[in-house]
């Protein structure tokens, strides 16, 4: 009731509305992204808002389970907001698309909506814009999909961002070199889940293992760069330093190291290793990750820009099982990283908190003003300035027609705080004039 | 020209709290070479440049830290594990600190103590920490209805507002001056080093070889090898509920 008395205020936590200007930002990042998209070849799907709970919470770990709105229908069946776009498509995949060639290229731009303390600065709604690959295992698509996301972000012009990639089967490798079982691994899989290096180091330490075992759990995890800390990953961690790769096992978790090293490779010879890090302490907060996952990481954003990776056995849980990768853009979060990285480059010289507070308020894209505002001198005009409105439209300029009647200082005056590119007056013969800006 | 972009990706910003850890906590910047002489309880100035290890700190309430560093205002921060277990932010946690030792305790008025933890029905408990309280009345299968207070919750019981309460303490002194006894141990908690998510890995040498400095001072304290002397004292937290 009390939102009543001040509608202005009446929105739930962690939801907004986007005026003009943040409006026709998210407008031409998701132009950019959408070019990239269509020139990769991938094509647009739309998913309802509204899914069953039954059908989405399928592969969902419960942290998000948690998070999803939930309501009754009238027939008393759970329905959700979806919490993500992904899982959607994959039943959308798996049962109308089944018989489209295969791999599917698809694209997606959405809300997603995940319940949460609305005070703690978390959205519960955000906008995103994802890609999925459905029905081609293998590094090669792996290497195409993180490709993508990083032509995607590069096409907004974001600058200093970097991509992490890591693979869900680093921990179940690790637990076979050093010998854990089921149970053990599960605790150090929670640890770094939390991203907790005090609890990894606990529950390492509480595990009696030999020393040289226990510094080489603790030290995998941590490693993060290039080619080389694979070698060191490979090293078992009984050999000496430097010893012989031999790393023992099913072959499953050797597999996961070349899976990386493949595609570090792979995107190295398309000019793309300056963007990206090997990260083996990497875990993703969706439990329906099976092998290759990745995030991006932008200056001026405390979360993940994009993040994204293998799931192949989601596809299964609607019928078909279909290997598939894939990754989501959280756009808010772009568009803040955008902002910080324009403001840096527009005052690279600015100096303090202040300046980095009013450097905030700038925009990769701004708002501008229409090209023309389009002013009748007399009532008896408007009939020719509409006319001069429509022609300046058919040349391609954006174009404001005074619809009020008010005297012509302020109409002018109107024109001037919409910062129109050019004021123009049209008089009853179609005769213009420009109005020179003071 | 150096842009902004590649200033702040070596500036690091620490969030520091206010309050009973901040004594631990200059000394130990100090020793890493982060020069705060203007660090002090009563400082006004919120903000403190120190140009020479091109670090930024920030003086803020301890209840605000895992705000700041979640959000990534800030890019580590110091916090303790009480914080940290009842407000389960996306943060990474990379050292304990050791100091600023303390336990969550369930303690209730003798009289109420000597029944022990009630079989059936409900109780009333007082707590700053309501999922914290929640969590462990849940594991002990008790139905209890937690009643969030903002500051001295000893004063639940003898008001009448509540049976027990659920509240850290480091020596027990308060909780004996007003006449309640321990019934549990939920778990403890010490001071943390957490770092931001994205600042983790976007500003990785600056936090990893601060990271490495603070172990090698703590190792240096305790007299003992990093890891080895680390994982001991708070084993307990991980049986105790964090996993």
């Amino acid at each position: 009731m009390v939102a009543m008395k001040n509608p202005g205020a009446a929105v739930p936590g962690g939801l907004r509305y986007l005026g003009p200007r943040e409006a026709f930002q998210k407008r031409c990042i998701e132009e950019r992204l959408v070019q990239v998209f269509v020139q990769w070849g991938f094509s647009e799907i739309v998913t309802p808002t509204i899914e069953y709970f039954d059908v989405i919470s399928a592969g969902m770990g419960e942290r998000l389970r948690d998070r999803m709105y939930r309501f009754l229908d009238r027939t008393g069946q759970i329905i959700v907001l979806r919490p993500d776009i992904t899982t959607p498509i994959a039943h959308f995949a798996a049962t109308e698309l089944r018989d489209e060639p295969r791999p599917l290229r698809l694209f997606y731009l959405g809300s997603v909506f995940r319940a949460g303390s609305p005070q703690t600065g978390m959205r519960q709604e955000s906008y995103q814009a994802g890609a999925e690959v459905i029905g081609a295992a293998g590094n090669a698509a792996d290497a195409e999909v993180i490709a993508l996301a990083i032509q995607c972000l590069k096409a907004t012009g974001l600058q200093g961002f970097r991509v992490g990639i890591g693979h869900a089967g680093i921990i179940h490798y690790i637990a076979e070199q050093v010998g854990l079982d089921p149970r053990q691994e599960d605790l150090v899989r929670d640890a770094l889940a939390r991203h907790d290096f005090v609890a990894l180091r606990e529950v390492a330490g509480s595990l009696d293992l030999p020393s040289r075992k226990l510094e080489w759990l603790l030290t995998i995890p941590a490693l993060h760069g290039k080619g080389e800390i694979l070698k060191a990953a490979l090293a078992p961690p009984l050999s000496p330093p430097g010893g012989q790769v031999t790393a023992r096992g099913d072959g499953g978790g050797i597999e996961v190291l070349h899976s990386l090293g493949t595609i570090l490779e792979n995107l190295e010879s398309r000019g793309l290793g300056d963007f990206v890090d090997i990260d083996l302490g990497l875990v993703r907060d969706l439990d329906y990750y099976t092998g290759i996952i990745f995030e991006a990481y932008a200056y001026g954003v405390g979360r993940p820009v994009c993040g994204g990776g293998r799931y192949d056995r989601l596809l299964e849980s609607f019928g078909a099982g279909e290997p598939a990768t894939g990754f989501a853009i959280d756009i808010e979060g772009l568009g803040a990283a955008l902002a910080a990285s324009a403001a840096s480059h527009a005052a690279p010289s600015a100096q303090g908190l202040e300046a980095q507070g009013r450097e905030r308020a700038g925009h990769g894209f701004e708002l501008r003003g229409p090209d023309y505002f389009v002013i009748p001198q007399s009532e008896a005009a408007s009939i020719e300035a509409a006319r001069v409105a429509a022609g300046l439209r058919d040349a391609g300029h954006s174009v404001e027609l005074e619809i009020v009647s008010r005297g012509i200082e302020d109409s002018i005056d109107y024109g001037m705080r919409r910062k129109a590119g050019s004021i123009i007056i049209v008089d009853e013969s179609g005769n213009t004039r420009e109005v020179k800006a003071e | 020209m150096e842009t902004k972009i590649e200033r702040d990706s070596v500036i690091l910003n620490i969030a520091l709290p206010k309050g009973r850890l901040l004594p631990h906590i200059v000394p130990l910047l100090k020793s890493v070479g982060i020069n705060c002489d203007e660090v002090t309880e009563s400082s006004r100035r919120l903000v403190l440049m120190d140009e020479r290890s091109n670090t930024r700190l920030f003086l803020m309430r301890p209840a605000d830290v895992l705000t700041y560093v979640e959000q990534g205002a800030c890019d580590v921060g110091i916090v303790g594990k009480d914080l940290i277990l009842e407000e389960r932010r996306d943060v990474c946690e990379l050292v304990d600190l050791g100091f600023g030792f303390c336990r969550f305790v369930l303690a209730a008025p003798k009289e109420v103590a000597e029944k022990g933890l009630p079989g059936r029905g409900s109780i009333r408990v007082a707590t700053k920490f309501p999922h914290i309280a929640g969590e462990y009345f849940q594991r002990k299968g008790i139905r209890a209805e937690i009643i969030k207070l903002h500051g001295s919750v000893e004063l639940a019981p003898l008001a009448g507002l509540a049976e027990m309460i659920v509240d850290i303490t480091s020596t027990g002194q308060t909780l004996a001056e007003n006449n309640l006894v321990v019934l549990d141990e939920i778990a403890t908690a010490t001071a943390r080093l957490v770092a931001n998510r994205v600042s983790f890995r976007l500003k990785s040498e600056r936090i990893n070889s601060l990271v490495s400095k603070i172990q090698g001072t703590l190792a240096r304290v305790q007299g003992t090898p990093t890891e080895a002397g680390e994982g001991d004292q708070n084993a307990n937290l991980v049986g105790a509920g964090i996993s």
